[in-house]
């Protein structure tokens, strides 16, 4: 079957029952999350209706799961059913009934059937250590099977901040030299969706963006979804209010905490995470973990694992090599330098005295 | 007796560089340990209170100002006299360099006299105020930045962000090159006060007056020597032009 046979997204919805007033709804949704305006919205329609699904091939390597566990628990009913069903996801080991060879052969027919046309998401990092033997699947490093995947892909999205920056199994020391996808894949467009785990609906967004405008979409400087990753999580805290009058929180159990007040003190990393948690939210717009009374960990930033510890506002520098943090590394600067100025000013005295004692009279010592 | 000359060193657009500089590290480095290390807590309703805010206020307005400044002296290292100017790329500057750290590591005794800056005090100014300064400005900016994404600000700075390995690393450094200020201030009040003293040159009042006081018959040759090319002809011009009217001193 080729790719001009698959069924529309919307013949799909169609016959699984989806009314055209939800389906519409899900476009309007989309095209709300990715910041569109109202007039990108016909055009989403038009290529729902009309482009074939997209078929995606789903990668677990080096991780937890927890992203395919966020990526199956959408909040939204629509959206979550989209989620898993409109991607056409040929090949997911945490989803698919075939294991084994089964398994193998639907995603090597996928592989060779729509070469250049399938998008390959892959979640988790890759083990590059001693030949890649610590973590194999069916026989194969994650190595060989990313590449073997990704030859015949359009795009490759790196879905969770393992495949990312490799998370924390890429924190230091990094024991099985565990690198992110972007490492391996260079000539390829790699869009990097970052976060332990991220928001699903950023996979939907992605698509629906490819399928709307035949390309994909805008990233930001660090390489992810501007739509999604533009905007710091502190920046539309809904505790921001406590943080600018000053109102922080001191320990879990104060009467800030009770009071809701901002988490800074408590080592929130809201301030320098790129994110949407505190727009989209989770759990279709439940709450987010600032919200429900936990400071950010910044999970989805470089190497967040590295940067502790997490309950502390200022981590060490570098990451545990030290074991200090910047203040204690300037007030330890500053009485080095207390203390050699000290000395040297006890030097240069001492120096004048003893020349004064060997060159005694007031004619030497002018010079001149 | 040795004879003083009075030899107008720091212009008025250096003394004023120097002391809006001055003021501006001083209010950024308390509303930025505060904004770093909120110590106090407010109580009552959020609504009715904006430390916080007020001092990120006050620490960005500051910044803006502090950049100026330096953009200013920047500019003042073409257009100002022969000491304003920081030549590293030059042989003798390094020359001087290893002289004067030599004299300070009491390796020899006998002090180059120098008019304006020695090369040492040069190279640690290029160091802490200039390199050390642009990159508290870049760090600075890009994080002020990052609140409009799409703006110009993060346009000029943004790139320092993927470039160190994020915002929070981006932070780290701006924390911790702000502690090179009050290091910087130990060592710059400690090395003024001790050239005062020892050399009675007027070093620390020169800094408000502009005037600075150098022995007439033994600053001459010195000075030659050290600046077969760089400190030369308009300093020696100036010093000519100065005593020349200071005869009576």
């Amino acid at each position: 079957m080729s790719l001009e046979e698959k069924e529309s997204y919307y013949q799909w919805a169609l016959k699984k029952g989806i009314s055209r007033r939800n389906f519409l709804k899900f476009c309007t949704a989309m095209g709300a999350m990715l910041g569109l305006e109202a007039s990108a919205l016909p055009k989403i329609v038009n290529a729902m209706e009309t482009k074939p699904r997209i078929p995606v091939i789903y990668l677990n390597l080096q991780e937890c799961t927890c992203c395919s566990e966020s990526f199956i628990r959408s909040g939204h009913p629509l959206v979550a059913d989209l989620i898993l069903n409109m991607i056409s996801l040929d090949y997911m080991e945490v989803l698919q009934a075939a294991a084994g060879d089964q398994a193998e052969a639907a995603k090597q027919k996928t592989m060779k059937d729509f070469f250049g046309k399938y998008l390959l998401v892959v979640e988790g990092s890759v083990a590059t250590g001693d030949g890649g033997v610590y973590c194999t699947i069916g026989g194969k490093t994650t190595q060989s099977v990313l590449e073997e995947a990704a030859e015949g892909a359009l795009a490759v999205v790196a879905y969770g901040s393992c495949a990312v920056n490799a998370c924390v199994q890429g924190s230091a020391p990094n024991p099985t030299n565990a690198v992110p996808v972007k490492e391996i894949i260079t000539n390829k467009p790699v869009i990097n969706v970052p976060g332990c785990p991220p928001i699903a609906e950023v996979i939907t967004g992605t698509i629906v963006y490819y399928l709307t405008f035949g390309t994909l979409p805008e990233l930001t400087n660090q390489g992810r979804p501007k739509a999604f990753y533009q905007h710091r999580i502190h920046d539309n805290c809904n505790r921001r209010a406590f943080f600018d009058a000053g109102q922080f929180v001191e320990s879990f159990d104060d009467e800030g905490a009770k009071q809701g007040w901002c988490l800074y003190k408590m080592g929130c990393k809201g301030p320098t995470t790129y994110n949407a948690c505190a727009i989209t939210q989770w759990n279709d717009g439940l709450s987010y973990p600032i919200k429900s009374g936990h400071p950010c960990l910044g999970c989805s930033e470089d190497h967040f694992f590295d940067k502790g510890p997490f309950y502390t506002h200022l981590a060490d520098v570098p990451n545990h090599v030290i074991g200090k943090n910047p203040d204690q590394i300037g007030l330890i600067g500053l009485g080095v330098a207390g203390a050699a100025a000290g000395a040297h000013a006890l030097a240069t005295a001492a120096g004048k005295a003893g020349k004064t004692s060997t060159h005694n009279s007031p004619k030497d010592k002018s010079g001149n | 007796m040795t004879q003083k000359e009075q030899v107008y060193v720091w212009q008025i657009p250096i003394r004023l560089f120097h002391w809006v500089n001055a003021f501006c590290i001083t209010i950024l480095f308390i509303t930025g340990m505060y904004i770093g290390h909120p110590a106090f807590t407010v109580s009552g309703e959020a609504a009715g209170h904006f430390l916080m805010g007020t001092c990120h206020y006050v620490h960005v307005v500051t910044a803006l100002i502090f950049t100026a400044n330096m953009l200013f002296r920047l500019y003042w290292f073409w257009a100002g006299n022969d000491y304003a100017k920081l030549r590293f790329w030059r042989k003798s500057f390094w020359q001087d360099t290893f002289k004067t750290l030599k004299y300070y590591l009491f390796l020899s005794k006998k002090s180059t006299p120098h008019v304006g800056h020695n090369s040492l005090a040069s190279l640690l100014y290029l160091c802490f105020i200039w390199l050390a300064g642009s990159m508290m400005i870049i760090t600075g900016m890009a994080m002020k930045s990052g609140s409009d994404p799409n703006g110009t600000w993060f346009a000029l700075f943004g790139w320092i962000i993927p470039v160190l390995g994020g915002e929070y690393n981006v932070r780290i450094w701006h924390h911790l090159l702000a502690w090179g200020y009050p290091l910087f201030l130990i060592g710059h009040l400690y090395m003024l006060f001790r050239q005062d003293i020892l050399d009675k040159d007027g070093t620390v009042s020169s800094i408000i007056t502009g005037y600075k006081f150098v022995e007439t018959n033994s600053c001459a040759s010195p000075d030659l020597d050290l600046s077969s090319e760089t400190i030369s002809a308009g300093a020696l011009g100036a010093l000519g032009a100065v005593s020349s009217q200071n005869n009576s001193l």
